[in-house]
């Protein structure tokens, strides 16, 4: 789950979840090279769950058994605590700041604040994608209201998706992610992401841009 | 490990309340910024945008606390955690 969709978007444990996770990045931490990493799992206060969930524990991740793929960076001696790149858990003390990181981002929002970066976001998504899907062959994938994020098939334009990016590169925009290997039933689609960040100006220019790309 | 000063050394320590005790209702700092009157006008209703079961009934349970007392609460945390690395018991790396 995304934290700061919680403000508009209904809790997990009201349509049945027991173990949540999520990413505490959008929660006022700025992207950093390799860091602002932290994340958290949430338990319902359920006996059948807390009495299993280490306490002690202010955030931990679990890195992939495969050697190749991209791990958290841990400088070159390793992990802080287990076992080699074996480890299954483990916590330091960037995750532990950006938790306080959070802790304070969340104070200074208030339930209120929360709400209302709730809906901006909402509705910043709902425009960029309307206006996104008036240019021609511009098609919607999935037709549910999106948060944040929201896939675009560009297949009807004759580009494709590596194409139109390339373009935007040129206009110092970096396009959507594309999808078109991962999801290839989808045709040529791309995930665009919209939050709180983005001005009306932005969107604007990156609307102008696809144009121009398209033409 | 000459000349260490840290034997006059002494942590602060307060009887900080915990945040979710402090602060009112409406009390928030933040006045987010809203989307904009051409977004506003271009848009759907949320009411049209979010089904009433996707939608939070309940607000969620953080802090309604203003800019000043968040500052204070967090810097008098801090102030009692100076110190710690001194101690014992604390030993994990700078990463992740």
């Amino acid at each position: 789950v995304d934290p700061i969709s919680l403000g508009i978007l209904s809790p997990p444990g009201s349509y049945g979840a027991d173990i949540i996770c999520g990413d505490l990045q959008s929660l006022g931490i700025h992207m950093l090279a390799g860091g602002g990493q932290s994340g958290f799992i949430a338990f319902g206060m359920k006996k059948s769950t807390s009495p299993n969930v280490p306490w002690k524990s202010t955030a931990s991740w679990i890195p992939s058994r495969r050697a190749s793929s991209p791990s958290p960076k841990y400088g070159r001696k390793g992990p802080p605590t287990g076992s080699g790149t074996r480890a299954r858990t483990g916590s330091g003390t960037a995750s532990g700041l950006w938790t306080i990181g959070a802790a304070v981002y969340l104070s200074l929002m208030g339930p209120a604040g929360m709400r209302e970066i709730g809906e901006v976001i909402l509705k910043k998504a709902a425009y960029t994608r309307n206006l996104l899907l008036t240019l021609p062959g511009v098609k919607p994938v999935f037709s549910q209201t999106n948060f944040k994020e929201f896939l675009v098939d560009f297949s009807g334009t004759g580009k494709t998706v590596a194409q139109i990016n390339q373009g935007l590169k040129e206009k110092k925009i970096f396009g959507g992610k594309d999808v078109s290997a991962e999801f290839s039933g989808l045709g040529q689609c791309a995930l665009y992401c919209v939050t709180e960040i983005h001005t009306e100006d932005d969107i604007q220019r990156l609307y102008h841009a696809l144009q121009e790309v398209l033409k | 490990m000459k000349d260490v000063k840290l034997r006059n050394y002494r942590a602060p320590k307060y009887d900080e309340p915990l945040i979710m005790e402090v602060g009112s209702p409406d009390a928030g700092a933040s006045w987010f910024p809203p989307a904009g009157a051409k977004i506003d006008a271009a848009v759907p209703s949320l009411e049209e945008l979010l089904s009433p079961r996707a939608r939070r009934q309940v607000p969620p349970a953080i802090p309604e606390i203003d800019q000043y007392h968040v500052l204070m609460h967090f810097l008098r945390l801090s102030q009692m955690t100076l110190g710690m690395e001194t101690g014992i018991d604390i030993g994990e790396g700078t990463v992740p």
